[in-house]
C-alpha cells in the first residue's frame, strides 16, 4: 500500500502541471453541479414562492415541512406515489425495448452484409433530427381523427387508437413508441461498436468446434458486450428516468395524471404554479431515488461482472 | 470503492500538504487563487438584488443623460410594425430615453419570474393583465402605477379595461387594448350567426361532413380537450356559474360545471359535430381551409381568417345564448397591457423607472392604440378609440365589440387563478377519456375544485392559509382546515 502511495505522489510530482488544468474543470462542476444541488436542497426547507405574497424575495425557512406535506397531506401523498409509478414504468419499460432492440440491430449490423454503411447511416437519421421537431412530427401522427397512425390501421381494418388521451395502455404505448425512435439508434451504435470489438478468433473457433449461432452469441457476445450493456442500460435508466420533453410535449402528464412523472411535476409546479419550494422538493427526492438506484445498480453490476469472469 | 475513494483522498491530501520544495508551494498557490477567483465569481454571478421597491409618490426629474430601458413583448407579426412605429415616435418625444426590446417568444410567464427574481428582469413587460395582476403584482414585482400618475390620466379608459389592470384598487399596469373571444363563422357554410345553441347544433349538423369515418368538413370546430380552461369560462357563464365567488374561493364543483363539460363533449359524443382530440391549430386549419363552419376565437386571429377566407366571408357574432337556460355564454374581457418592474425585480434606477412610466402612457395612448387597430385588428381600450373604432361599421369589429361591451365577464386577476389552468386539463382529459380512465363530469368538477383549494392552501393564498401556530389557531377558534373569509381572519 506504502508502495502504491508512493508509485501516485511520484506520478502527481511528475505530472503537477496536468491536475493543474484539471482544477478549472473541477471548479467549474462545483459551482454547475454541486451549488445547484445544495441550493436546490436549501430551498426545499423554506417557503420559497408558496408562503403568500411576497414570498419570492420574503423567504422564511420552515425546515421539513414540505416534505411532510408531501408525504402526509391525504391530497398530496397519492400523487406523489403516482408520480414514482409513472416515473419507474417510463424508465423501466423504455430499456426494456431499447436494449433488445439495440442488441438486435446490432447483431444485424453485425454481419458481413453489403452496403452496411447505408444501413447505419440510415439508423442514425431519427437521432440526427432536432427531437423536438421529431416529437412535434409524432404529435400530429398520433392525431387520433387526422393522423396518420390510426389512418393505416384503419386502412388494415383496425379501430383508431386514442394515443395520447386515451386508455393508459394506450398512452404509455404511445410514449414508448417515439421513445423508442428517439433512442434505438444510439443504443444500436454502442452495441454494435462492443460487438465489433470481440476478437473473431473466437468466434472461428467456437465454428471449429461446431458451435451454433445462438451458442456463439450466448457464450462469446453476451459475455463480452455484457459491461457496455449494463454501463448503458444502467445510465439509459437513470436518463429516461428524468426525460423530459417527450412527455411534456405529448401528454404533458395526461390524460389526468396517467403519465406524469416527477420531471414534468417539477416543471409544471416551479414554473406554472410558482410553487418553487414545492417543485424543490420534489426535485430532492428525485434525486435521492436516482443516487440510491445509481449505487445499487453499479454495486450489482460488479458483481455480476465478477461472476461472469 | 471505498479502497479507492480513501485512496484519492490521501492524494489530494498529500497533494495539498505542503512540503518542502518550490514545486508543491506553486500548486498550493494556484489552487488558492483558482478557488477565490471561483469564489468570487460564483457569489457575483448568485448575487440577488435586494432592497425594497421603488414607491416614490412624484417621479424623478427629467433626466439630462442618456436613460436606457428594455421591453419584453410578443406581438404578432400583424402588430409588430404598429410596435416599430410607435417606438420610434416615443424615442423622438423623449430624445434623452433609449428603447431595446426582447421578442419574448418563449413562455414569458416563467422566463419573466425567474428573470424577476434574480433582478434581472427587464424593465417593461407587454403581457396579459391576469398573469400580471395575479402573480407579477401579487408577489410585489410590479411598480404601483397610481402612485406615479394622476388619477385623472385612468379616465381616459374604458372601464372594463381599466378594472382589468387594477387590483385592491391599485393600478399595476396600463391596458393596450382590450380582448376576448367570439363566435367566429364561415358565411359560406354557416349564412347567419344561429342564436342559440341548439341552432347551432342544427346548423353544425347540416354542414357536417364525414367521409370514410373522417370528419372532412366539421361544424363546429371547439377542442375541449385541449381549451385549457380559458374559453371554457364563457360556456361556464351560459351555464350560470363562475370561477371564483366574491371572497375568493372556487365555485368550480357546481352544477353548472358538469353541465357545461357535458354540453361541449356532446358536440363530439352525441350531436357528432366536431371530431375529437382537436388541437388549436388544428381547429384554426380546419377554419382557415373552409372545413369549419363555427369557431371561438378572439381578434387577435381575425386578420389571418380574413385573408384566408376573404373578409366577405368571415363573420363574427355574440356567442349563441344557451337553450337550457337562456343565459348568455360570457367570455373573459382582458387587456394585453403594459407593466413596469420595480427595482428589487428588474435593478431599475429611478430614471429609468420614470422613463419606462412614460413609455407606458406613450403607448397606451389613442394614437398609438389606433395604429395597432389599423395594424391588426386590435380593439383600443382608451374609450375615445373606442368609439371611433365603432363608428366605422365594420361589421366583424361590430361582432366582437357586441360581445365585449354586453356579454363578458371581468378577467380576473385573483393569483388562485393561477392554479387553475393545469387542474382543467388534467381532469377534463380524464373526462374526455373513452375508457376505462373515463371520469364523469361530477367528478372532474370536484377534482379540479379540489385541486385549487389544495394549491391555494399549499401556496398560503387567502382566503385559505396555513396555520402553523396552534395557539393562533387556538385564537382564531380555527382548525387547520378551516376556511377564512375575511381578512381579519388571516394570519399574518
Amino acid at each position: 500500500m506504502e508502495d502504491a502511495h508512493a508509485g501516485l505522489l511520484f506520478s502527481i510530482r511528475r505530472n503537477w502541471r496536468a491536475y493543474v488544468y484539471l482544477l478549472p474543470m473541477i471548479v467549474v462542476l462545483l459551482f454547475l453541479n454541486l451549488y445547484p444541488i445544495a441550493y436546490t436542497f436549501y430551498i426545499s426547507l423554506t417557503d420559497f414562492g408558496s408562503g403568500g405574497p411576497n414570498s419570492f424575495f420574503n423567504v422564511k425557512f420552515i425546515g421539513l415541512s414540505n416534505y411532510f406535506h408531501i408525504f402526509y397531506s391525504s391530497y398530496y401523498l397519492p400523487q406523489t406515489i403516482a408520480l414514482l409509478q409513472n416515473s419507474v414504468v417510463w424508465a423501466t419499460g423504455s430499456i426494456a425495448i431499447f436494449i433488445p432492440l439495440g442488441l438486435l440491430l446490432a447483431s444485424l449490423l453485425n454481419q458481413p452484409i453489403r452496403g452496411k454503411w447505408i444501413y447505419r447511416t440510415v439508423i442514425l437519421i431519427p437521432w440526427a433530427m432536432p427531437a423536438f421537431i421529431s416529437l412535434l412530427t409524432w404529435e400530429n401522427m398520433l392525431n387520433y381523427e387526422y393522423g396518420i397512425v390510426n389512418s393505416f390501421l384503419n386502412l388494415l381494418h383496425l379501430p383508431s387508437v386514442n394515443w395520447l388521451g386515451g386508455s393508459p395502455l394506450d398512452v404509455w404505448s404511445a410514449l414508448f413508441l417515439t421513445n423508442t425512435w428517439l433512442s434505438f439508434p444510439f443504443y444500436t451504435i454502442v452495441f454494435l461498436a462492443a460487438m465489433q470489438a470481440i476478437p473473431s478468433e473466437l468466434y472461428e473457433s467456437a465454428q471449429i468446434d461446431g458451435a451454433g449461432t445462438w451458442r456463439m452469441f450466448s457464450r462469446i457476445t453476451v459475455p463480452y458486450i455484457l459491461p457496455t450493456v449494463l454501463f448503458v442500460g444502467i445510465t439509459g435508466w437513470l436518463f429516461t428516468f428524468n426525460n423530459f420533453y417527450p412527455i411534456y410535449l405529448l401528454t404533458s402528464g395526461g390524460p389526468g395524471f396517467t403519465s406524469e412523472i416527477f420531471v414534468v411535476e417539477i416543471y409544471q409546479t416551479a414554473f406554472q404554479d410558482y410553487s418553487f419550494a414545492i417543485a424543490a422538493t420534489y426535485s430532492v427526492i428525485n434525486f435521492l431515488i436516482l443516487l440510491v438506484v445509481a449505487v445499487i445498480a453499479i454495486k450489482y453490476a460488479r458483481l455480476t461482472q465478477g461472476w461472469l469472469k | 470503492m471505498k479502497q479507492n475513494v480513501g485512496r484519492s483522498a490521501s492524494v489530494l491530501i498529500a497533494a495539498a500538504t505542503p512540503k518542502s520544495g518550490g514545486s508543491r508551494a506553486l500548486i498550493v498557490a494556484i489552487v488558492v487563487v483558482v478557488v477565490i477567483i471561483a469564489g468570487i465569481g460564483g457569489y457575483l454571478l448568485v448575487y440577488k438584488k435586494s432592497g425594497t421597491t421603488t414607491t416614490s409618490t412624484a417621479p424623478p426629474p427629467t433626466s439630462s443623460s442618456k436613460v436606457s430601458i428594455t421591453v419584453w413583448q410578443d406581438f404578432s407579426t400583424t402588430e409588430f410594425p404598429a410596435f416599430q412605429k410607435a417606438l420610434k415616435w416615443f424615442e423622438q418625444n423623449y430624445t434623452n430615453v433609449s428603447v431595446s426590446w426582447v421578442n419574448q417568444t418563449t413562455p414569458a410567464p416563467s422566463t419573466i419570474v425567474s428573470a424577476a427574481i434574480a433582478g434581472r428582469a427587464p424593465n417593461i413587460l407587454i403581457g396579459t393583465s391576469d398573469f400580471e395582476g395575479s402573480t407579477l403584482f401579487y408577489h410585489g414585482l410590479l411598480v404601483n402605477i397610481s402612485a406615479y400618475v394622476n388619477s385623472s390620466f385612468f379616465s381616459q379608459y374604458a372601464s372594463t379595461a381599466l378594472s382589468d389592470v387594477t387590483e385592491n384598487g391599485t393600478v399595476y399596469a396600463f391596458p393596450l387594448n382590450i380582448n376576448g373571444i367570439a363566435m367566429i363563422y364561415n358565411k359560406q357554410l354557416i349564412p347567419t350567426p344561429p342564436q342559440t345553441t341548439n341552432q347551432m347544433i342544427d346548423m353544425a349538423k347540416n354542414i357536417t361532413v364525414i367521409q370514410n369515418g373522417k370528419m372532412t368538413t366539421t361544424g363546429v370546430a371547439y377542442g375541449l380537450d385541449t381549451d385549457g380552461g380559458y374559453r371554457f369560462v364563457a360556456w361556464l357563464a351560459g351555464f350560470g356559474g363562475y370561477l371564483f365567488a366574491a371572497n375568493g374561493t372556487p365555485t368550480v364543483d357546481t352544477p353548472a360545471t358538469v353541465e357545461a363539460l357535458e354540453f361541449l363533449n356532446n358536440l363530439t359524443t352525441v350531436y357528432n359535430v366536431q371530431p375529437a382530440g382537436l388541437t388549436s391549430s388544428e381547429w384554426m386549419s380546419l377554419f382557415e381551409t373552409g372545413h369549419a363552419g363555427i369557431i371561438f376565437d378572439g381578434p387577435w386571429d381575425i386578420e389571418t381568417y380574413l385573408t384566408a377566407l376573404g373578409s366577405n366571408n368571415v363573420g363574427v357574432a355574440p356567442m349563441p345564448i344557451v337553450s337550457q337556460t337562456g343565459l348568455r355564454p360570457r367570455p373573459f374581457l382582458g387587456s394585453i397591457a403594459i407593466a413596469v418592474l420595480n427595482h428589487r425585480s428588474s435593478g431599475a434606477s429611478a430614471a429609468q423607472i420614470w422613463a419606462s412610466i412614460k413609455f407606458g402612457e406613450f403607448m397606451a395612448s389613442r394614437t398609438v392604440e389606433l395604429q395597432f387597430w389599423n395594424a391588426a385588428g386590435d380593439f383600443p381600450s382608451v374609450t375615445s378609440a373606442l368609439d371611433y373604432v365603432m363608428g366605422l361599421n365594420i361589421s366583424w369589429a361590430q361582432g366582437f365589440a357586441e360581445q365585449f361591451l354586453n356579454y363578458s365577464q371581468h378577467f380576473i386577476n385573483i393569483p388562485q387563478l393561477a392554479y387553475y389552468w393545469t387542474p382543467f386539463g388534467q381532469y377534463v382529459s380524464e373526462f374526455i377519456a373513452t375508457n376505462a380512465s373515463h371520469i364523469s363530469a361530477a367528478q372532474a368538477a370536484a377534482d379540479i375544485q379540489n385541486a385549487i383549494v389544495q394549491s391555494m392552501k399549499q401556496n398560503n393564498i387567502a382566503p385559505y392559509f396555513i396555520v402553523a401556530n396552534a395557539q393562533v389557531a387556538q385564537k382564531l377558534g380555527a382548525s387547520y382546515l378551516n376556511i377564512a373569509t375575511t381578512p381579519a381572519e388571516r394570519v399574518k
